[in-house]
């Protein structure tokens, strides 16, 4: 057996065959499984498998049967679809979170963008400013209904005082039709820039300082450093965060529940709402599930059709 | 000590607040704070009575400053 220890006087290629023949034992005969793995891996994998991916293989089988949670699920075929397609709530509120989709996902976007490029100025107090953007994201979902439940109270609200001064006669935020959906929105863009804005500033960090410094050697101001080398700069981030946004809109719920519980007249009222009210207060196991299926499938097209219009490269 | 005046390093200083900015930084601060009144809100809420929570004015200093409520949420076996 040739010695371990280093021998300087040997050639290199010699003394590492030479030690490697020596060293390694022959695996070709033995099979080892590395049990170990196995159930470091099983930590996790079963619990996923137990309750996230069995549970929607059921709830696939759910959406075609007849199931109040007691008894066996009845075979029903595509009755629950039938219904969910002739249910007037079921498009409201897949409308609805058409329109929530179309104020949160540009107002989040826009003023995370704004804020991350002001806090990025790295002026006085803008570690103060980058606190205070991102601090609603850090409380519950169900806090911020509340909060703002109180903020847009249309008598004592602090919302509805301040516009006052400019103008503007009490709204009823959350308690009006029309405005229902607004007063969720805005108190879903607070909470949820926090989010877009990390991601944002982390992306405006990223930047490397030359490109835009040769970009003002060149001549460029503020507005066309923005325009032609930050922003494309930052597609990669723009396009996942307006993704993210679209399908954590599309799953609306807590802000909904908490602050107009769907109303008035079903105003706010979200998918998942509707699927809420089916499951827990109406026991219709089936057609709750049937609009989940149909909220998943309006997600992945949409997420899909997303990749095409907000693309992550030029 | 200061360093030497150079036109490219001045549009690239990022931490001076240039008098121009002024304005820009102000407006910013301000929809920080804005931002945060919510937050703020809520906190001086917590300090109040019940009966000065809804008001026709807008009071952010408590009338009365009251612990009363905090002491409510240890009463409450939240930390068991």
């Amino acid at each position: 057996m040739a010695p371990r220890i280093f021998d300087p006087n040997r050639l290199p290629t010699e003394g590492a065959t030479a030690s490697a023949t020596a060293r390694r034992p022959d695996f070709s005969e033995i099979r080892r499984v590395d049990w170990a793995g196995y159930v470091l891996v099983g930590f996790f994998t079963i619990p996923f498998l137990v309750f996230n991916v069995m549970p929607v293989f059921f709830g696939t089988y759910v959406a075609f049967t007849e199931w109040r949670i007691i008894g066996t699920p009845e075979w029903v075929g595509l009755e629950n679809f039938r219904t969910a397609f002739a249910d007037k709530w079921v498009a409201g509120a897949f409308r609805n979170v058409l329109v929530y989709a179309l104020i949160i996902v540009p107002g989040v976007t826009c003023l995370g963008l704004a804020a991350a490029l002001f806090v990025n100025q790295r002026w006085p107090l803008a570690t103060l400013a980058r606190t205070l953007f991102f601090a609603p994201y850090v409380v519950s979902a169900t806090v911020i209904g509340l909060i703002w439940v109180w903020m847009l109270d249309t008598q004592f609200g602090l919302v509805n005082h301040y516009i006052g001064y400019l103008g503007i006669a009490p709204i009823a935020w959350l308690t009006s039709p029309e405005w229902s959906l607004v007063g969720v929105s805005i108190a879903s863009i607070w909470w949820d820039m926090g989010l877009a804005f990390i991601l944002f500033l982390a992306a405006l960090q990223d930047i490397p300082k030359d490109l835009t410094e040769a970009a003002s050697v060149d001549g460029a101001g503020p507005p066309e450093r923005l325009w032609f080398i930050i922003l494309p700069m930052m597609r990669p981030v723009i396009s996942m965060v307006i993704t993210l946004q679209v399908i954590s809109t599309m799953r609306i719920f807590s802000q909904v529940y908490v602050m107009t519980n769907g109303g008035p007249a079903g105003s706010s009222a979200s998918p998942i709402h509707y699927i809420y009210q089916a499951a827990i207060q109406r026991n219709d196991f089936g057609l709750a599930s049937a609009v989940a299926i149909l909220l998943f499938l309006v997600i992945i097209v949409v997420a899909f059709g997303l990749r095409f219009v907000v693309r992550e490269r030029g | 000590m200061a360093k030497p005046h150079h036109p490219l390093r001045d549009a690239y200083d990022p931490k001076r607040l240039r008098l121009a900015h002024l304005p820009v930084w102000l407006f910013g601060m301000l929809v920080a704070i804005v931002w945060s009144m919510p937050f703020l809100w809520m906190i001086s809420t917590s300090f109040k009575l019940p009966e000065h929570v809804m008001t026709e004015k807008i009071e952010w200093i408590p009338r009365v400053f009251t612990l009363q409520k905090c002491e409510k949420v240890f009463e409450v076996p939240i930390l068991r």
